[in-house]
């Protein structure tokens, strides 16, 4: 009897041995998908409705495999590029021209006449409104890599990540000055840029602004190269600028204030004329998460336009 | 002048060394396909192989696991699935792609607004990331794998805020390089890959500032790319010199072989133990060495038993390099058994010898039931062919019940486990080695036909009974002295039954398997992933100008797996194209499984038909372990 115990005993445990591998084997449930060590982003990408005065009113698919640029021309008509092809289109979203180059852009500006000004990785191609290249000129360095390009009437300003530099250059291709060099006497402590994101636009009067996204502010310089102001915050709350490098991207409104894209909490934000927070345009929420690379641009009704490669779309953004 | 049934044995051993020859050298020279040297040869049969460095010759040498951090979605698993404790995988440091950021992703918690090293504002659930001043404005972030536990929380912070410069890698001087990573079984996004233990990261960022900058622009026009953004370093005017990263090197291949050599003494050892010295004390002992070496010491990775999967594997897939060493530990144990029985589980194994220990109220189960429950080894060594073979899973190592132990690791789950497993050992001896080993079916197959196996007297057998009951595994044949021959027609009768018993179940139990095959290829991750696309794909939209679809944005109540394949950039057709071709092999598999299955019962039941004589108390050959525990009984001595 005693026998039979212990030998039922024994069996009842190894079919239960046996039983648990199968059950465990064959079962359909999921893999545990806690994750104890979560990187909670959702309290930094919740954003406060107040703070949100902007809405979506317009959004244009364009047919590109690589978006990487957009701006803002004559009769606010739309340009966005990325690889081998450049879109035009107007200010209701609707086609309005195109053309082919070779190459992939990285930044892209118009004069006022309307030629496109495309920033490649070491070099900058000019084209008329129809598409016809004007001309094509290198930059200065082997190591050069421009993420910025603005166009004044006769300058053009380049932003060289691999060089950490901006160069001041006539349209046709001649160095005038470099801006932003590190000078103590000067007071210009330099650009700090981790990664490729080195944006710049022109004011109003000329004056030239540049993102120092290491040190999370926008710097503004006069043409010949003097630091005249600067202002931003590295925090990750709303108001400050957050991670290696932001704000990413920029742009400015009529009024002079500031449209600034971040990559980590991806965001569209506005800043005053003296660098104080006042909006949200985008609030993370609008965008999937990851998404880099929100180039911007605005256009007469100062409406806010924003490259969204995540999407593939042209996203326009319009007070409320 | 040999009878005929010696000559059978002798016959059947040859066959079987003849396999076991042709199976080493089929995994030892088989041609690679991408060698394409000068020489002409198999990498492991070329003398120059240890310095060459063709992919054919590096692959050919001894590989380890890493993790591909392009492919890493930091879901966590790094730090609770590692056998490990902490785990083996650490955040590593590319400090080429770091920005040296005040502001720091990975350092800081989300939120934070002052920048301080306060311990309530850092990012680290350990505290294992440092930060240290440099000059204005740049930090430098250093790890602490001592007390890093690899969650990839830092890793997540500095993609999404940074450059990507903090990732996770396997450091190998951590890493037991087990057989099957359990980690790799539970990454959702497949990004555990073996390579050359020679080459063993995949850190990004490890080239010096100039060239990572002459390729970073591809990185930053490059939508899949843009993880991988590289940079020349910050311009620092202090004297600080950016630290190299460190990558640890793997265990050297020598000691894989300092442990084969280990394994034949320790077999070599035993098995005179066994035969010649005959004594169970002896034996015991050296069961204890082999627990402490083989088991606590080298911590049961790789053994015999798991090596069956890498020799399936390396099979039915050319591309998976198997070492020489592993070869070595499937083969040896075998070729020792053809000759003397299973000198390997009387205390080679630390299996064996950890439920030894438990084997308190060993009960006799009786021929039936142990025929009956000796169909579960079959089961299981087809299921770790099949899983093995298909490159879905390692069972064996799955469901090893004593690596938690030997690691000092298991999780609460698998110390249940395996707490069971010796607790029923308490009263069915050696309750793995008996009714789970699937290597214990290939040598209780081989020792049936071993040329000296142990006998439980050394001289006549004296009838005394005393040895009848002194095993606990129930592998002494009691003698079948009555002699009832059967009439010749029953006798042919019983032939033709057995002759076509053999094909019905073979093609029965085939089929059986074949319909099976969905369920088994379930077990796969590829059909598990294509399974949850087909389910989450509704979601996703076409977009109406591209034609294109665009992947619904994963939502955080998404399993990692579906987060993984959209992070991936893999299209739904290819996840199905993969699933398709998994269950292509596993309907093959169904049917070789099923049949296997069906042979090993027909086999089964055919000895349990045929008329057995017996004159003597005999060790059951195929189930004797050799432990030499009824020696001790009999009285007849040398």
């Amino acid at each position: 009897m005693k026998q039979k115990i212990f030998i039922i005993s024994g069996l009842v445990l190894l079919i239960a041995v046996v039983v648990i591998m199968l059950t465990d084997l064959f079962s359909s449930k999921q893999a545990d998908q806690a994750n104890p060590y979560d990187y909670k982003m959702g309290e930094i990408r919740k954003s406060d409705s107040n703070q949100s005065a902007y809405s979506e009113q317009l959004s244009i698919s364009p047919p590109l495999a690589e978006m990487h640029a957009v701006s803002c021309g004559p009769g606010d008509r739309i340009y966005v590029t990325g690889k081998d092809t450049l879109l035009i289109y107007d200010q209701l979203g609707n086609s309005a021209g195109r053309f082919l180059f070779n190459g992939t852009a990285s930044c892209m500006s118009l004069d006022k006449k309307g030629n496109i000004y495309i920033g490649m990785q070491d070099h900058v191609e000019i084209f008329d409104p129809s598409g016809k290249l004007l001309k094509k000129w290198k930059t200065f360095s082997d190591e050069s890599l421009i993420t910025g390009i603005a166009v004044s009437d006769s300058i053009v300003f380049l932003a060289d990540f691999g060089k950490k530099i901006v160069y001041r250059c006539s349209p046709d291709g001649r160095l005038i000055s470099r801006i932003g060099e590190k000078d103590p006497q000067k007071n210009i402590p330099g650009f700090i840029i981790p990664s490729p994101y080195f944006d710049l636009a022109l004011g109003k009067k000329g004056e030239l602004w540049v993102a120092n996204t290491g040190r999370h502010s926008l710097e503004q310089f006069n043409q010949d190269g003097t630091l005249n102001s600067a202002w931003g915050e590295a925090n990750m709350a709303v108001e400050g600028f957050c991670g290696c490098c932001n704000p990413s991207h920029f742009a400015l409104l009529s009024d002079g204030s500031f449209v600034t894209s971040e990559k980590g909490i991806e965001r569209v934000k506005i800043y005053s004329l003296q660098g104080k927070f006042e909006c949200v345009v985008a609030p993370p929420s609008a965008f999937i998460e990851g998404t880099r690379g929100l180039d911007l641009a605005v256009d007469s009704k100062d409406r806010i336009i924003v490259l969204d490669p995540e999407k593939k779309q042209i996203r326009i953004f319009v007070k409320k | 002048m040999p009878n005929r049934r010696e000559f059978l044995n002798t016959l059947m051993r040859g066959g079987i060394l003849a396999a076991l020859g042709l199976l080493s050298g089929a995994l030892v020279f088989r041609k690679r396909d991408e060698n394409s040297c000068s020489a002409g040869l198999a990498c492991n049969s070329c003398s120059k192989s240890k310095s060459c460095s063709l992919p054919a010759a590096l692959e050919a040498r001894l590989t380890v696991w890493q993790l591909d951090p392009a492919k890493c979605i930091q879901c966590g698993r790094c730090a609770t699935s590692c056998v490990m404790s902490p785990s083996a995988v650490k955040c590593t440091h590319a400090y080429a792609m770091c920005g040296y950021c005040d502001l720091c992703g990975g350092y800081f918690k989300p939120g934070t607004k002052t920048l301080t090293t306060a311990a309530e504002h850092q990012l680290c659930p350990t505290n294992a990331l440092k930060r240290k001043f440099i000059e204005e404005p740049f930090f430098e972030y250093t790890v602490d794998e001592e007390l890093c536990i690899g969650c990839g929380k830092c890793v997540k912070g500095c993609s999404a805020f940074g450059n990507g410069s903090l990732q996770l890698q396997v450091r190998h001087d951590r890493c037991k390089n087990c057989n099957e990573c359990s980690i790799a079984r539970t990454c959702p996004s497949q990004a555990f890959t073996r390579v050359p233990a020679n080459k063993p990261s995949l850190l990004r960022g490890l080239g010096k500032a100039l060239s990572l900058a002459l390729t970073f622009f591809a990185s930053i026009l490059s939508q899949a790319a843009l993880a991988i953004q590289r940079f020349p370093k910050p311009e620092f005017e202090s004297a600080y010199t950016q630290p190299q990263t460190q990558i640890p090197l793997p265990r050297g291949e020598l000691m894989a072989y300092l442990d084969v050599t280990v394994l034949l003494i320790a077999l070599s050892v035993v098995t005179w133990l066994v035969l010649k010295k005959r004594s169970r004390l002896w034996v015991f002992a050296m069961s204890i060495f082999s627990l402490a070496y083989f088991g606590f010491y080298r911590e049961g990775c790789v053994c015999s038993i798991g090596a069956i999967q890498n020799v399936s594997l390396a099979l039915f897939d050319s591309s998976f390099v198997l070492p020489l060493s592993v070869i070595l530990f499937f083969i040896l144990p075998l070729v020792f058994t053809a000759f003397f029985g299973r000198t390997f589980c009387a205390a080679v194994c630390p299996f064996g010898a950890m439920q030894d220990l438990f084997a308190f109220k060993p009960q006799a189960l009786g021929s039936k039931l142990n025929t009956v429950l000796g169909i579960i080894p079959y089961l299981y060594l087809g299921l770790a062919v099949l899983f093995a073979a298909t490159g879905t899973d390692f069972i064996i190592c799955r469901y090893d019940p004593f690596v938690g132990i030997f690691r000092f690791t298991a999780s609460f789950g698998m110390f249940l486990f395996t707490g069971i497993l010796l607790l029923s050992g308490i009263f069915i001896a050696r309750p793995y080695c008996r009714f789970l080993c699937p290597y214990g079916v290939l040598l209780n197959w081989t020792s049936r036909f071993s040329r000296r196996h142990l006998t439980i007297t050394p001289k006549e057998c004296i009838q005394c009974r005393l040895c009848e009951h002194s095993c606990p595994y129930d592998a002494i044949d009691i003698p079948v002295t009555t002699k009832s021959p059967e009439a010749k027609p029953a006798l042919v009768k019983k032939v033709m039954i057995l002759t076509a018993i053999v094909p019905v179940l073979v093609l029965v139990f085939g089929y059986t398997g074949s319909r099976l095959h969905e369920t088994l290829a379930g077990v796969d991750t590829r059909v598990k992933l294509a399974k949850e696309v087909i389910a989450t794909s509704k979601n996703d939209q076409k977009d109406p100008l591209s034609g294109s679809v665009q992947k619904t944005p994963a939502a955080p109540d998404e399993s990692f797996e579906i987060k993984a394949f959209k992070a991936s950039g893999k299209t739904e057709a290819q996840v199905y194209a993969d699933a398709e071709m998994v269950l292509k092999k596993f309907y093959v598999g169904g049917w070789l499984f099923g049949g296997f299955i069906g042979l090993a019962i027909a086999l089964m039941i055919g000895g349990r038909m045929l008329p057995v004589y017996r004159a003597d108390y005999i060790t059951n050959k195929g189930r004797c372990f050799s432990c030499v525990r009824c020696v001790d009984y009999c009285p007849v001595k040398s």
